[in-house]
């Protein structure tokens, strides 16, 4: 579910950025007020250990494939929803950083997407309610306590999953991305989520059960007594942050959809049948996101347009695509082999010398 | 299984790359950031037909490629895993989108195709620019600069030690992995029954590895501080480095220099 | 100078780890404690470094290990861990030897001063730009230890400083370790170093002290050792 760059437009990464940072210093306050030093290196090897536990194959029975653990829920039922939260916006910086997997644009996005709804939704919403609960109560503490973790567990990931799966069809798509339909796109998205939630749900239980058996100290909120004053401040801050990013996020979102509401409606309640171009008939000089850019760049073109009957000036031949654009991108290319070519040459040559 | 073998060569070639000693991997980490930030929002913000425009910004990673004394090969071999994603987007697009935008000849390419390919492109030159930043920027370096720029320092401090211990982790892991199949032949993964334990045993090692390593932290006097190496002082260079790449991208998101380029060639 | 006297600890109540345990190590001293698994070796050095707390009193050169103490007491103790990983916790070999220094207040470049001198001390010059999850096993446990060094200890605790290291490695762990003129206390089952390292050794069984005395009286002591679930170092076996 990681985003890359390419699939985001400025604003939208620029607002998802916004809304995570604003979650990690709320999610920083709120630690250094435990002032527990020996969190930090618990987080560290926690994150690390999520990380590689990540890269582990589970055979789902019955099948071929096989699925993944969800780090968010794992991670907020040991640490808890901040130290949670931050530790796996480093995992996600790390595997955009060093792996390829998202990217340091999107990064913002990926953070909202996977770690915020896996960390405070998964936490606040699934894992704590369920926990500090009565049910199953008729089962004895312990038969109990085993199915309130496997429900929290597997209730969590499906949820957080589908949140993340609807962000990225958001996303994609208020950045103009697509051609798929709103709809269209969110009805392949949430059902393949739906299952891979299920199965992350499965494993993620079934390691945070192995943890309950030897070790239930480890657990948020699984020790027989809870401190409900500590929760309750929490919870009451957290709704602060929400309210927050809402309102951050709503405030964007207006913003983007009143610059560019043919985009934003298109990409809602767009016509599939019909081409690009009848969909959008009144921004094709434009394509897609009008940004302030590509205002600047409008008129730039029209004060540099000292050959008026340069391509990109016609209306008929959209810019770009026009036999001489090819043209000139082919001459690019080669130019770029060609610096390729003498790099290699002259490295050669330097390792030969050395 | 593999898959964590993989990441340990992957994590290990990036710090190979890193510990150059080319101009590149001179310049100060802040300004190589700026730049890469810079670069890819130009990149991502091309409108999403202009394939000819975008080409033009291939020259940037290109050249720096070279600067750096870097392969681009070995950047290609990440695009594994940015790729399916933005094709399975960008797939899309030729069925929507079915208008004709260009005509090669008697061949008619529709805008579909044209926005898909723009956003592949989008995509590897993203993903080419991000690597050359890691690959010329020690992580110690790069957290130093962060710090500049006021990054708090519980992030750069967990994220100095989480790099730190994913080899270590990546390297258990791994045994463990290896134990697990040479015991059961034939297995693609875990089996069901040891879905819990597999990761939970590590789960608790690690713990107890935690607890050690703050002790480890405690008797070196940690009190919540992280020592960084000294940020790199701003040289003319980097500054330089800066002007001139937000010099050159500017142009070349506004004007259509490839446009320009053929037509000087075709004859308009 | 470490002195014990009547300290004990429980893990769980009624199940003490360590037992009244009273020794004193002098100024100086090489002294090597060994015994079975579970013996209470681990415990006895947690409870020297205030990682654990027990019963009975405990003085680091005078200076009791109490919580308003622990800062100056670890300034003055080098621990080096069984697990070299635990220990180098920073990206690179300098980073973490001037993790230490950098707390204790020195500035980074007299930091790295020092870690110079260390290093080349130790013959370790070539390790110190390389990344930590890049060394081999013998780096990793002669970088933990000059990491310790770095901080110019007056007492040094290792735990284990042999464990699998090739012979080559070993012999050098064994040199460097008889280089120094710290006070020295070392855990380990490998009895050859501690035979080539330790002028005194401490035998404990079942957190209690089996045996005091000097190395080349106990480790002799088939019967003593046996006891102890311990064989005649090599070197001695005929």
């Amino acid at each position: 579910m990681h985003m890359a760059d390419a699939l985001l437009s400025v604003p939208v990464a620029a607002t998802m950025y916004a809304a995570s940072a604003v979650t990690v210093g709320v999610s920083i306050r709120t630690l250094k007020k435990d002032e527990n030093p020996a969190k930090l290196p618990v987080m560290a090897v926690a994150s690390a250990l999520i990380f590689a536990g990540q890269m582990i194959n589970y055979t789902i029975p019955g099948t071929g494939s096989s699925g993944h653990l969800c780090g968010g829920m794992l991670l907020s039922a040991l640490l808890g929803p901040q130290a949670g939260f931050l530790s796996m916006v480093v995992i996600l910086a790390i595997q955009a950083l060093f792996f390829a997997d998202g990217g340091l644009l999107a990064l913002g996005a990926n953070c909202w997407n996977m770690a915020f709804y896996g960390c405070f939704v998964g936490y606040y919403l699934i894992w704590r309610p369920v926990m500090c609960g009565r049910l199953f109560a008729s089962r004895g503490e312990k038969a109990a306590m085993r199915v309130k973790i496997a429900l929290a567990s597997v209730l969590g990931c499906v949820l957080t999953l589908q949140l993340g799966a609807f962000s990225v069809v958001l996303e994609t798509s208020l950045s103009g991305i697509t051609e798929l339909p709103f709809g269209a796109f969110a009805a392949i998205m949430q059902p393949i989520h739906l299952a891979i939630g299920a199965v992350e749900g499965l494993i993620t239980a079934a390691v945070l059960l192995f943890v309950y058996e030897a070790r239930p100290e480890l657990l948020m909120d699984a020790a027989p007594t809870t401190g409900e004053t500590a929760g309750k401040l929490s919870l009451k801050s957290t709704l602060a942050i929400l309210a927050v990013v809402v309102v951050l996020v709503g405030g964007a979102l207006s913003l983007l959809a009143s610059s560019n509401p043919d985009g934003l409606e298109w990409s809602l309640f767009g016509n599939p049948d019909a081409g690009y171009s009848e969909n959008m008939a009144l921004d094709e000089e434009n394509y897609g996101v009008q940004s302030a850019a590509s205002e600047a760049a409008a008129a730039v073109q029209e004060k540099t347009a000292f050959l008026p009957d340069y391509a990109f000036q016609n209306n008929d031949s959209a810019a770009g695509t026009s036999v001489s654009g090819l043209v000139g991108a082919a001459i690019v290319a080669a130019v770029a082999a060609g610096i390729c070519a003498l790099g290699g040459f002259f490295r050669r040559r330097k390792t030969k010398t050395t | 299984m593999d898959k964590l073998a993989k990441a340990q060569h992957e994590l290990r070639q990036m710090d190979e790359l890193a510990a150059g000693s080319s101009a590149f991997h001179r310049l100060h980490p802040l300004s190589k950031l700026a730049v890469t930030v810079f670069y890819i929002a130009l990149v991502v913000s091309f409108p999403k037909y202009d394939l000819t425009g975008l080409v033009v910004m291939l020259l940037y990673p290109v050249l720096a490629f070279q600067a750096a004394e870097l392969r681009i090969r070995d950047c290609f071999y990440k695009l594994r895993v940015v790729l399916p994603l933005v094709c399975a987007v960008g797939l899309a697009n030729p069925f929507f989108d079915r208008a004709p935008m260009l005509y090669l000849g008697s061949v008619s390419v529709p805008g579909g195709v044209v926005s898909m390919l723009t956003l592949m492109m989008k995509g590897v030159f993203s993903l080419m620019a991000s690597f050359l930043l890691i690959a010329t920027t020690k992580i110690d370096a790069l957290c130093a600069a962060l710090r500049q720029l006021h990054v708090p320092q519980l992030i750069t401090s967990l994220f100095l030690l989480t790099y730190r211990y994913i080899s270590v982790l990546l390297e258990e892991a791994s045994a463990m992995t290896t134990a697990y199949r040479l015991r059961a032949p034939g297995q693609k993964g875990v089996h069901i029954s040891a879905w819990g334990p597999f990761l939970g045993q590590l789960l608790l090692r690690s713990m107890d590895r935690a607890q050690e390593l703050y002790g480890s932290m405690l008797l070196r006097g940690y009190r919540g501080e992280f020592p960084y190496c000294a940020p790199q002082k701003a040289r003319i260079h980097d500054v330089l480095f800066f002007v001139c790449s937000i010099a050159s991208f500017t142009p070349a998101r506004l004007v259509n220099l490839p446009q320009l380029l053929g037509a000087l060639f075709t004859g308009g | 100078m470490i002195e014990f006297s009547n300290v004990t600890f429980c893990y769980e109540p009624g199940v003490p780890a360590v037992q009244n345990l009273s020794f004193t190590v002098r100024s100086g001293e090489s002294v090597g404690l060994i015994g079975a698994n579970g013996a209470g070796k681990s415990t006895l050095m947690q409870l020297l470094l205030g990682l654990l707390a027990g019963e009975g009193s405990i003085r680091v050169d005078g200076l009791p290990v109490e919580k308003k103490n622990l800062a100056a007491v670890r300034r003055k103790i080098g621990f080096v861990l069984q697990d070299s990983d635990n220990q180098l916790f920073m990206p690179t070999v300098l980073d973490d030897m001037v993790f230490g220094p950098c707390n204790y207040g020195l500035s980074r470049a007299q930091a790295e001063r020092r870690a110079d001198e260390v290093l080349a001390r130790l013959n370790l010059s070539h390790l110190k730009n390389r990344y930590n999850h890049k060394l081999s096993g013998g780096e990793k446990r002669m970088a933990a230890i000059a990491t310790i060094l770095v901080m110019a200890p007056s007492i040094i605790v290792m735990d284990e400083p042999t464990t699998a290291l090739d012979p080559v490695n070993r012999r050098a762990v064994i040199n460097a370790v008889n280089g120094l003129s710290q006070t020295k206390l070392i855990a380990s089952h490998d009895l050859d170093m501690i035979l080539d390292t330790c002028t005194r050794v401490i035998v404990l069984s079942h957190g209690e002290i089996a045996a005091d005395g000097p190395a080349q009286t106990i480790l002799r002591d088939q019967a003593l050792l046996e006891a102890n679930r311990l064989e005649l170092p090599l070197r001695l076996q005929k």
